[in-house]
């Protein structure tokens, strides 16, 4: 029962986080239709920004999670400007984008390796503190993992509702075309959802990164696990990311439980094809109407 | 007076030039004192950081031999990216520029090329750990054996540790598989509980894994794998409150940095290098690679040099024919390198010095067993 709970626990923490990446990879395939998988190469950048600034320059950690969140938007301003707004621009298909997505992603991962080389780099390696409750572990940074990522998302979903920017950008992914028409700036809208995923990744990243070291080819799998989130959940739900998230974290933590560390990868496609399969619209997304279909 | 500047200036080219397409001609390598080795190894990719290193190796130690014999060892590198499909396509790479032998690091491509060289008598010499690889009439293993690793590690946790529950965690990958299965199987009679779990090496979170470990209530964890989730079990382990011994393999002394200080043991299964050593020939192997290559060398890099070393020193005594090469190396026995008397046993695996280290509360690395 002790390792049920426990198994729960983790698995929370882990949704957080996912829910996070979750968010950064919705927010820009709802609002903008690019799957951006150089999100993975944001993830990558993320934690070696973060260890450069801990690790190698002996910052302390606040000022240098600081300094992290501030290159990551300075990257993500980048991608935006540099590669995607270009294609925007041209109208290009969303095939062409997310081949170029690849490609950033691609490049990313590469020049970390040729800079820091392939072996994992450890931010910390002193032991984290424990909290014993009842026999369940819960490490610090576990603490921080889930109510940094757990409060971030919620923060986000509130504003998503409430703010009249976030409220268009929503839109924008439906009626792309109407946001110029009603003369409102599309660059600037653009670059407000780039920049907020670009923050929600970086949220994760750090923690990661932090918790448990980082090397140039991690990116790939946190970035599959966050999409699968985003259609498990539904991809027009927020909340339902992080539904899809906190789902796809216990059920990872129990079939790693019940069966074998293994099968852990497999269980994330085993879900994402059964729902794009039975339940395409995901978990609480609406079904379409059959004139929109 | 136009035209004579021109025809200076053509005569000029034409005497540069000509003069050295002769003197090339003169100086040409023919195949006849030419050792040509082709070697795969991952310049590019995940495992790009041990590919860099072991040419570094096997650059140093060819020029070495080239500056002391009349006979010259060129080698030739094809990246492999450790991935079976860019391993067959180097190796086809290599056979269209006339290599002699070939060199292969790595389990994965050296399965991905073995057929294709047993079907065309190509010697093929192996840094893998594999034992399957072994069946082949073509190929000599210049590495330790996953088995010689195995078996060390049984024996000094048998010897020394005496435990009652042992699990050992793995990476799901052939050698790990095969590594684990012969300790259950050695374990089987001293030991009361003895379990074992796999890991993805894709998946950083580890927790759940290092619970269901935990939750068995062992005295001693045997790690084996590489790669960062490799390291997040190590450090997990410690951080979720297991105070009992974790044992591992040479993989450790590549991370040994990286991982948590704490008062609990940690012992691996290594061979004598050591960044910190006290052997005077490692020692001074480590300044020299350093000082040509600005970085120290790993374990693997020190194996990678210690494998060519054997075959360059069978090359020099076979008339340089690639299967009396093979069948020379076969005869290797208490060879001098740097990490002590090499031989090459009767199943066609190097056997070299193993050892058991224990990590120290500065991060260094102690050898307990010998």
């Amino acid at each position: 029962m002790i390792l049920l709970l426990q198994l729960l626990i983790n698995g929370l923490v882990q949704g957080a986080l996912v829910a996070c990446m979750a968010v950064a990879f919705g927010l820009v395939y709802r609002s903008l239709r690019i799957f951006h998988i150089a999100l993975g190469g944001m993830f990558i950048l993320v934690g070696y920004f973060f260890y450069t600034f801990v690790a190698l320059l002996h910052l302390s950690t606040p000022i240098a999670a600081g300094l992290t969140l501030l290159a990551t938007l300075i990257a993500g301003a980048i991608l935006e400007s540099c590669v995607y707004y270009p294609f925007a621009k041209k109208k290009s298909t969303s095939g062409v984008v997310m081949l170029a997505s690849l490609g950033v992603m691609i490049i990313i991962e590469n020049t970390i390796a040729l800079l820091f080389g392939n072996n994992v780099k450890s931010i910390s390696v002193d032991l984290e503190p424990t909290y014993i409750f009842y026999g369940l572990k819960v490490t610090r940074i576990q603490l921080y993992e889930f109510l940094i990522c757990a409060s971030a998302f919620v923060i986000l979903g509130l504003l998503i509702r409430k703010n009249p920017y976030f409220k268009v950008a929503w839109a924008m992914g439906d009626q792309p075309r109407l946001v110029p028409v009603m003369g409102l700036p599309l660059q600037k809208i653009r670059q407000l959802i780039i920049a907020v995923s670009s923050l929600m990744i970086a949220l994760p990243a750090a923690l990661i990164a932090y918790d448990v070291g980082i090397e140039p080819h991690v990116g790939m799998s946190y970035l599959l696990t966050a999409s699968v989130a985003v259609f498990f959940g539904g991809i027009d739900k927020y909340w339902g990311w992080g539904l899809g998230a906190f789902i796809l974290a216990l059920c990872q933590s129990i079939v790693s439980w019940k069966f074998s560390g293994e099968w852990v990868s497999m269980v994330t496609f085993i879900i994402l094809i059964f729902v794009l399969l039975f339940k395409p619209s995901g978990l609480i997304g609406n079904s379409k109407r059959l004139e929109e279909k | 007076m136009k035209k004579i500047i021109v025809g200076l200036c053509i005569v000029v080219l034409i005497a540069v030039f000509g003069g050295r397409a002769l003197w090339l001609y003169q100086h040409r390598e023919t195949d006849t004192n030419v050792v040509k080795i082709g070697a795969l190894v991952p310049t590019s990719g995940f495992m790009a950081f041990e590919g860099k290193n072991v040419v570094s190796a096997l650059n140093l130690l060819a020029e070495k031999m080239n500056a002391k014999r009349d006979v010259k060892i060129k080698v030739i590198y094809e990246d492999d990216k450790y991935t079976s499909k860019d391993s067959v396509s180097a190796f086809r790479k290599l056979q269209s520029q006339g290599v002699d032998l070939y060199f292969v690091y790595g389990d994965l491509p050296a399965k991905a090329i073995v057929s294709i060289a047993q079907e065309q008598k190509l010697p093929l010499f192996a840094m893998a750990e594999s034992k399957e690889l072994n069946d082949s009439p073509v190929v000599v293993n210049l590495s330790p054996s996953s088995t010689d690793w195995t078996d060390s590690i049984f024996s000094f946790v048998n010897e020394m540790l005496k435990p009652q529950n042992v699990v050992i965690v793995h990476q799901k990958d052939m050698a790990h598989v095969e590594s684990t299965k012969r300790l259950k199987d050695k374990f089987k009679d001293t030991v009361q509980v003895i379990n074992s779990e796999q890991f993805d090496p894709n998946v950083m979170e580890v927790r759940p894994l290092v619970s269901k470990v935990l939750s068995y209530k062992p005295d001693v964890v045997i790690v084996l794998g590489y790669g960062s989730t490799y390291t997040a079990i190590l450090n997990t382990l410690r951080e979720q409150g297991f105070t009992g011994t974790i044992v591992s393999d040479p993989n450790v002394s590549s991370i040994k940095h990286e991982l948590a200080k704490t008062p609990y043991p940690l012992y691996w299964t290594d061979t004598l290098f050591d960044d910190n050593t006290d052997i005077p020939e490692i020692k001074e192997f480590l300044a020299e690679f350093k000082e040509k290559f600005g970085k120290k060398p790993s374990t693997f890099t020190m194996m990678s040099y210690v494998g060519a070393q054997a075959l360059m020193n069978a090359i020099q005594t076979a008339e340089y024919k690639p299967m009396d090469i093979y069948n020379n190396i076969q005869q290797t026995k208490d060879l001098k390198t740097v990490l002590g008397p090499v031989t090459i046993d009767k199943n066609k695996w190097m056997k070299l010095p193993i050892v058991i280290k224990q990590l120290q509360p500065d991060g260094t690395a102690k050898i307990v067993k010998e």
